[in-house]
């Protein structure tokens, strides 16, 4: 499932935002074409400082706006899944994106350090900038991942690295909660989102089976094995 | 002789880019987690399991699912193998077609509307399944079936494949 923003009210909004060095992976779905930017989710201190995955001003091509280089991902189409991860390492910025199969394609650029103060998913600080569309799986490190890390994160809703996890949230719900266990729940919009369909990406990877012997008439599988649903 | 059983994880479930049920969590007392099946729509998952121990005979896939809303209809269930004998195949994996489908209409029971239930699916068409392939199993709603008649959802909260080792 995944989180349904459409109005600029709409937007998830947090105080707590990444310093120095960060990666933000999520799944986003345009479900229309805006003709105008169209953010994502971003780090902000008012207009004057941003570094924020938005579309440009067409309202599909993906780019990440860093008051540096701006970086071009895919042109989207509308109703289709994409994959994007973004890279901050000082000043250098590295974009990797793709659709639901393939390899990622990666893009570099530059950016600006000025400290934010404010994470936004689903709008930005400038007026009349919203999203029309879909948010899923989303994770924010405070750290640098590889581009083998990103590939593994962008395959399922569970976060394979837990080291440096700044925040989750998989959106299974329209909802704010940070599943990171840092508790960094985002303060919801005035008006409500909703929660649609989401990412063709299962929730975590295989567990392990146990395969008897077939002497033993016994089933396989173990059905107590630990998987971590949160309530 | 006995049945080996192995257990298909909504939470492991593979799917394509399009047509794939959504994964949903709910439950007030613990988490209740599934792929929730489309019912104007065809959606399938996939897993991938190893035919260990497998003997000979059929392959009965059992699909637990509960109503998202709605209280009476039938479910039309469909299970698909796709079968590769490792080292011994020359199939490109990439283009293996999966082999013909059997079905299964299972009942609401009524009373409750997301009460449990169980659909019991023979497989019939196995797609010369040997011992120790790896067998790609794909289920699927036929939403599109006449005889599918619920409405909402269908949440498939786990399912199993078994076989004979003998």
């Amino acid at each position: 499932m995944a989180v349904r923003f459409k109005a600029s009210t709409d937007a998830y909004t947090s105080s707590v935002v990444p310093s120095g060095a960060f990666t933000c992976t999520c799944w986003v779905q345009l479900v229309s074409d805006l003709n105008y930017w169209t953010p994502v989710w971003g780090i902000f201190n008012g207009t004057g400082v941003y570094r924020y995955l938005a579309t440009n001003s067409d309202g599909t091509s993906f780019t990440f706006f860093g008051q540096g280089t701006n970086l071009t991902g895919p042109n989207a189409v509308i109703g289709t899944w994409y994959r994007i991860g973004i890279v901050v390492n000082g000043t250098n910025v590295t974009m990797y994106h793709g659709t639901a199969t393939g390899e990622l394609t990666t893009a570099t650029g530059t950016a600006g350090t000025a400290a934010a103060n404010e994470f936004r998913i689903g709008g930005s600080t400038y007026t009349n900038e919203v999203l029309n569309g879909r948010v899923a799986a989303m994770k924010l490190w405070q750290a640098i991942l590889t581009p083998e890390e990103i590939v593994a994160e962008l395959a399922q809703y569970q976060p394979r690295r837990t080291a440096n996890l700044l925040r989750y949230h998989p959106f299974l719900k329209a909802e704010t909660i940070d599943y990171s266990g840092n508790g960094n729940t985002l303060t919801a919009g005035s008006t409500a989102t909703t929660t649609e369909d989401g990412p063709p990406i299962p929730w975590g990877p295989i567990r392990p089976r146990l395969i008897l012997p077939s002497a033993a008439a016994a089933p396989v599988s173990p059905p107590g094995a630990f998987f971590p649903f949160f309530p | 002789m006995a049945t080996v059983t192995q257990q298909l994880d909504p939470g492991a479930g593979q799917f394509l880019s399009t047509a794939f049920p959504a994964f949903v969590r709910a439950g007030a007392s613990f988490p209740v987690v599934g792929l929730a099946y489309d019912a104007a729509a065809n959606e399938a998952a996939s897993w991938l399991i190893r035919a260990v121990n497998y003997g000979t005979g059929g392959v009965t896939v059992h699909v637990d699912w509960y109503a998202d809303t709605a209280t009476a209809g039938d479910v039309v269930w469909q299970a698909q193998l796709a079968a590769i004998t490792p080292d011994a195949d020359t199939q490109d994996v990439e283009t293996k077609a999966l082999a013909m489908l059997n079905t299964v209409t299972d009942t609401h029971l009524g009373t409750v509307g997301q009460r449990l239930h169980r659909a019991i699916i023979t497989v019939s068409n196995l797609d010369s399944l040997a011992v120790d392939d790896d067998v790609w199993v794909r289920i699927a709603r036929d939403a599109n079936n006449a005889a599918d008649t619920m409405a909402g959802d269908a949440v498939l909260v786990m399912a199993t494949v078994s076989y004979s080792d003998v």
